[in-house]
């Protein structure tokens, strides 16, 4: 397959592409993590990381066109990973699972972790239209032309009052909750 | 513009200069834009971290299907190695005698074409070299020409005698498939022949079922070698 009409599919539909990415490349980087004597498991882990963040590069928009294949830049962000992994295991032998979610890209920056965590509690409360709806605008950044194609609502206003309903429910969930 | 599009435009990066210098300008000077705008940026993380781990939750099972698939992989390639082994020897009595009953029935079939072919002009002289060839025992070469010249004219019998090279040098897999495969409209008489020999490749191979149903039906419509097919069912009980 063309490898930029796989960034179009991951952005359709993100679970069949996911994992048709996964499958395609898994193979051969265990092969390539071994050659750092990590174990299977942590490969595993660390290879589902970087399908991660190479995901999120391709929504945020970081990632537009591809220089090189998709699998010298999975295999890129990868090797990063497998640095980092190395370098946390050395510091610590008492390494846990959790300094392995640290490396996920959105624990760079600086945020309040109390207050994260009472916004996904309250997002997770929130109907499934409302979820997609928030997921496909902040998450995957689509524009609410593209939302209304995507889950087919009548005009792009009514994505937007349907958006701002969402909103003031999220809103009202946190406020109770604090 | 109002706020709420300004921040939405702030959260997908969309703003351009213009904007941006309002934007900056609000969020210095308007404490409600200021924590709007910080809302936002939470709930994005937040709808972030939870799609991550949704995928993440996702990935694994596919890991874990593909490790799954490794063992039950391995099981059962294990399964099936004893299964290959079993059965080998069972069945190690039987093909032996069906080999035996194939030694005692096979003959090469006699050249009955090139006399009538040499006694006409040497139109084509591929043909009549494959049987040349053919007489002389080296059905390998003749094989090959047969079918070569097969593809040049299209002549059945020349089909016929390339299944019959192909048995001759123990290509017994590929004569069945051409056996099997053709029907010989223009010349008739090639089918009965066809079957018998049909019938004697599928002993070769030991697959008795298929050389059964064969020998029954060239004894019941009295073909080419009946006699000979009732004996081998017989020996086949």
């Amino acid at each position: 397959m063309h490898e930029t009409e796989l960034l179009k599919k991951i952005k359709l539909n993100r679970e069949n592409a996911l994992e048709e990415v996964y499958l395609k490349h898994r193979k051969d980087f265990f092969k390539y993590a071994s050659g750092f004597s990590i174990h299977q498991e942590d490969i595993a882990d660390i290879y589902q990381d970087s399908i991660i963040v190479l995901y999120d590069n391709i929504i945020s928009g970081q990632l537009k066109e591809l220089t090189s294949s998709l699998k010298t830049y999975l295999f890129s962000i990868g090797k990063y990973k497998i640095l980092n992994f190395i370098k946390l295991k050395n510091r610590n032998q008492s390494f846990t699972d959790d300094s392995l979610i640290e490396c996920l890209p959105s624990h760079d920056e600086h945020i309040n972790e109390e207050q994260i965590s009472l916004f996904i509690n309250a997002y997770q409360l929130l109907g499934p239209k409302c979820q997609k709806i928030l997921r496909l605008f902040y998450y995957e950044g689509l524009s609410l032309n593209e939302i209304k194609k995507f889950m087919t609502y009548s005009s792009t206003d009514v994505v937007k009052s349907q958006k701002s309903r969402c909103i003031k429910q999220i809103k009202d969930l946190i406020k109770d909750s604090k | 513009m109002s706020h709420k599009i300004l921040i939405d435009k702030f959260i997908q990066g969309q703003l351009n200069e213009e904007e941006k210098t309002i934007f900056e300008q609000l969020l210095n000077d308007d404490p409600d834009f200021n924590q709007e705008v910080e809302f936002m940026l939470h709930l994005k993380q937040a709808i972030k971290i939870n799609e991550e781990k949704q995928i993440k939750k996702h990935l694994k099972k596919i890991e874990q299907k593909q490790k799954n698939k490794k063992i039950w992989q391995w099981i059962s390639g294990i399964a099936a190695s004893i299964i290959i082994l079993l059965s080998s020897i069972i069945w190690y009595e039987r093909p032996s005698k069906m080999n035996q009953i194939f030694e005692e029935y096979y003959t090469t079939y006699p050249n009955i074409i090139s006399p009538e072919v040499r006694s006409l002009t040497q139109e084509n002289s591929l043909t009549s070299k494959a049987f040349i060839l053919y007489d002389s025992g080296k059905y390998d070469e003749a094989s090959a020409l047969f079918y070569e010249s097969y593809l040049m004219d299209s002549t059945e019998h020349l089909l016929f005698y390339y299944a019959m090279s192909l048995l001759a040098i123990d290509n017994t897999e590929k004569a069945i498939n051409v056996l099997e495969n053709h029907h010989f409209n223009h010349e008739q008489r090639f089918n009965e022949i066809a079957e018998w020999y049909l019938a004697l490749g599928y002993l070769k191979t030991n697959q008795s079922e298929l050389a059964k149903e064969h020998l029954k039906h060239i004894t019941s419509s009295h073909q080419y070698k009946a006699k000979e097919a009732q004996e081998i069912l017989e020996k086949l009980k």
